[in-house]
């Protein structure tokens, strides 16, 4: 069975707000190891699926698994195999850094002789030994998603779920957090991590799952859904006919921005290889003497604008005969 | 870093091992720095103060020690009951509220603490600080105690139900920190209860619970201290004789303050305990299980009923329940006052029970979902009295309790009337003693349909609606427009006049019986029991066809 053989596994989970659906018929099958980041624009449903997830939500339908344990039949054995960084989270104020961590290290059954070195670890982790004794009150934003993560990171956990974790962190925390991540993944532990800072994602995920309007539109590992949805850079030169192209270019609905880069142009194109051969031909057909034609790059930013632009067009043109999301919100 | 530091340990099992607990000793970092010195001195000067100037002023004056100590007694108790019962739940209340905001109860939930653990941390750690304080005036009454030739017995009684009372409150203010939101204003409010419980609820016993009392102190302490005190304490000769005795009335036995004061408010301990542990298990529990609720309502209704028998059979008419009553009432007025107080209170009672225990939409659907999967394994489905379950089987039962307690209040001051008791022969009219406990079932079949249709916000404005303006039309109609008659029926449209109704219908004498105020009433009470059953029907209509369609289309998924 797919729930036991993945670290996180959903079936149909769904999570209703009165009329409405924040999370809609999701299926997740996350292996161990696996750095899962979770994009999407606000409203998607990403911090809703991670509290289900961390069960401080409870669904409205569908099951989950944490390693094989069914959250809903079993929540405390599976908190000890998770942890979950809430997006803008506090740290108590009236505690040290240190008295903070030490709390959660007792409250998940480290003993007393060893607790001290823990914490110390998670602080050396995540680069706050020196802020120890410094109270919650007076961390910053960034230092306070520092001593959070840190608290995350205190009980050793198999499962990290992490919302938003690097916003207010400088960029050298955030390169700390990546390699950090990337060292845990190594260990086998698997990472559920939602981020707008989306060239981050792409630096250090193994897989992405796009969320839209309660939707998972795409899951998958990361290089594939690049290759399928990204909008590529490409770059072209030509010895003669740059203007035609640049007409053609610009009338094309799969063209979205051209610039003119000395001999040649440089254009954002959200087709697939198909299309892109096609293009070429056209230049060339058309007159335009192409010397060159290659590929930049992609962006990941583009690759959700484009995905989520085509759930709206996909969901506006659908005929609501049905009405099945009317009918689905019957309580 | 290291790896797996975790991995096999079993935490969460500190259990009562307090000096363990990883709250506590949370609490006892945060709570107990240089800034808890300032207070710490503050009530040692308070407390030496108060001793000093009582037992020294008096006995430069009236040359007794004994007697000197005995009068700084209640001054003393007074402070630890402020630093214990008001500052202490206070505490408890916003320091719940803190950590919600701070985030540190979201982690704490997610930890794999126990429960058990996280009830105790909570209740026993965030007042550390008020106990310390409370261990510095200990010295001081110990003294005065000693000095006061207080029996040891006394001292532990009194000290048995303050211990118990101090838990009773914290626990009220654990529960008012789950469900409040703002910070400073629930503080106000969790200290406003526990004065409104030591101040205003022994009010209440005019009204004909004189049980509620014993969630204080008083009782215990004018029983066991007041006997001690000098003559000329305020003290004293602001507390009745009566209330020396130490007895309390229940059904026909006698039993002692302390044992009822601790048998009553270990009951609610349990309660709140249990509401606040459900909590801590799982957020999305109801604070109390269906099962728990239907007999936390029996054993409230014979604590009522226990307490209120001196009236019922006659034996001490003239203790309780004379505060609705004119000061020249007579013993068959009680016949009228009784059934209908007791009734509102189990109503009241009632009402709390089904909001704790009636499902939300989403709960109910959540186990329609869940009663499918366990039939899906081959296991039974969800159980009627289950959480998510609808509270229509709890409902029925509440409200046939309701009918059974009602009568059997009913019944037994029937048979105290005529030669057999202390009413008059004709006061009750014999007929009519069934529509009291009918109404009460309406009534609460009513409130359920419309919790469970409607959830809480939009029931509130029905509330508003049709409980509240027809009270206020049939008045404006009297007042304004001089409608004597007609104003009957639009009060009868709402519950509680409907209840009064069906209640003064029973003391009717039979010779009345054909008055014309008998007659209004009858009517109103028809005209008020249709209008009800009316709407009753319409919402168990609707709510009917919403689960009708949740259950379709639970079962397409």
């Amino acid at each position: 069975m797919n729930s036991i053989s993945s670290q996180i596994a959903t079936k149909d989970l769904r999570l209703d707000y009165g009329e409405l659906t924040a999370v809609n018929n999701v299926n997740l099958h996350i292996p161990a190891g696996e750095i899962y980041g979770l994009v999407g624009p606000n409203g998607a449903g990403k911090t809703s699926l991670l509290k289900m997830l961390a069960n401080l939500i409870t669904p409205t339908y569908g099951e989950l698994w944490i390693a094989g344990i069914d959250l809903s039949e079993q929540p405390r054995s599976a908190y000890q195999l998770m942890g979950y960084m809430p997006d803008l989270s506090p740290v108590a104020p009236e505690l040290k850094v240190w008295e903070f961590l030490e709390y959660f290290a007792a409250s998940y059954g480290i003993p007393r002789d060893k607790r001290l070195t823990r914490v110390n670890e998670c602080l050396d982790a995540v680069d706050m030994t020196e802020h120890r004794d410094v109270y919650g009150k007076a961390l910053s934003r960034g230092m306070t998603q520092k001593v959070v993560l840190a608290k995350t990171l205190i009980p050793s956990p198999k499962i990290l779920l992490l919302d938003e974790p690097a916003s207010g962190m400088d960029p050298l925390a955030r390169i700390n957090l990546k390699n950090l991540l990337l060292e845990l993944s190594g260990q086998g532990v698997t990472t559920i991590i939602s981020s707008h800072i989306l060239t981050e994602l792409e630096d250090m995920c193994t897989s992405i799952g796009v969320m839209d309007r309660g939707k998972l539109l795409r899951s998958g590992e990361l290089r594939y859904i690049l290759d399928e949805y990204a909008v590529r850079i490409l770059a072209m030169e030509a010895i003669d006919g740059l203007d035609t192209a640049e007409r053609l270019l610009l009338a094309r609905p799969d063209v979205s921005v051209v610039m003119k880069t000395g001999k040649g142009l440089t254009l954002e194109f959200s087709g697939d290889e198909e299309d892109e051969a096609a293009l070429l031909r056209e230049l060339i057909i058309a007159g335009v003497k192409v010397t060159s034609f290659h590929r930049k790059g992609t962006r990941m930013e583009d690759t959700l604008i484009n995905l989520v632009s085509r759930n709206k067009n996909s969901e506006n043109s659908a005929v609501p005969a049905t009405g099945i999301d009317q009918t689905e919100s019957l309580l | 870093m290291t790896e797996g530091t975790l991995q096999n340990q079993h935490p969460g099992l500190h259990g009562f091992a307090l000096w363990r607990n990883p709250i506590l000793w949370k609490n006892f970092k945060s709570r107990l720095r240089a800034q808890a010195l300032f207070q710490c001195l503050l009530v040692f000067i308070t407390s030496a103060f108060l001793t000093l100037i009582i037992y020294t002023g008096m006995d430069t004056f009236d040359a007794n020690s004994v007697e000197s100590a005995r009068a700084g007694i209640i001054p003393l108790l007074i402070v630890q009951a402020v630093i214990l019962m008001l500052a202490g739940t206070g505490r408890i209340t916003s320091g719940v509220i803190h950590e919600r905001v701070t985030g540190t109860l979201e982690y704490t939930r997610l930890t794999p603490m126990s429960p058990m653990d996280k009830v105790l941390g909570y209740l026993f750690g965030l007042p550390v600080r008020e106990y310390i304080l409370f261990a510095i005036t200990v010295p001081f009454m110990a003294f005065l105690l000693i000095k006061g030739q207080i029996p040891v017995n006394v001292t532990a009684q009194v000290y048995l139900v303050f211990f118990s009372s101090v838990l009773l409150y914290h626990l009220i203010g654990l529960v008012f920190g789950l469900v409040l939101k703002e910070w400073r204003m629930s503080v106000l409010l969790t200290q406003g209860v526990v004065i409104l419980i030591n101040l205003v609820l022994p009010l209440f016993s005019n009204l004909g619970f004189p049980f509620l009392q014993y969630l204080t102190i008083r009782p215990v302490v004018s029983a066991n201290i007041m006997p001690y005190l000098p003559q000329s304490s305020a003290f004293r000769s602001a507390i009745p004789e009566a209330f020396f005795s130490g007895d309390v009335a229940f059904f026909e036995w006698s039993i002692s303050t302390t044992s009822f004061s601790l048998l009553l408010q270990g009951i609610l301990i349990f309660t709140l305990g249990l509401m606040v542990y459900r909590k801590w298990e799982s957020a999305f529990n109801h604070s109390l299980s269906k099962t728990y609720a239907l007999c936390l309502f029996v054993g409230l209704q014979i604590f009522c009923i226990g307490t209120l028998w001196p009236n019922l059979v006659g034996n001490d008419s003239s203790s309780y329940a004379q505060g609705l009553l004119p000061s020249d009432f007579s013993p068959d007025d009680l016949a009228f006052i009784l059934p209908i107080m007791f009734s509102i209170f189990s109503l009241v009672c009632v009402f709390w029970l089904l909001y704790v225990i009636t499902p939300t939409h989403d709960e109910y659907r959540s186990g329609l979902i869940r009663d499918r999967k366990l039939r899906n394994l081959h296991l039974p489905g969800l159980p009627l009295l289950d959480d998510k379950s609808s509270g229509l089987l709890s409902t029925v039962c509440l409200a046939l309790l309701t009918a059974a307690f009602i009568g059997f209040v009913q019944i037994t001051l029937i048979a105290s009337s005529g030669d057999a008791g202390f009413l008059t022969a004709s006061v009750v009219y014999m007929t009519d003693y069934w529509k009291l406990p009918m109404a009460s079932v309406l009534i609460i079949v009513y409130f359920y349909v419309a919790l469970e249709y409607l959830e809480l916000q939009k029931l509130a404005i029905l509330i508003l609606c049709l409980w509240i303006v027809p009270i206020l039309l049939g008045v404006v109609a009297v007042v304004t427009f001089d409608v004597e008659q007609n104003w009957a029926y639009i009060i009868s449209t709402s519950p509680i006049p409907l209840l009064i109704y069906s209640g003064s219908a029973v003391t009717m004498t039979e010779g009345a019986a054909d008055a014309a105020e008998y007659i209004l009433i009858n009517r109103a009470f028809w005209f008020g029991t249709s209008f009800i059953s009316l709407t009753t029907a319409l919402l168990a209509y609707k709510l009917q066809q919403l689960q009708t369609r949740a259950r379709a289309h639970g079962s397409d998924r």
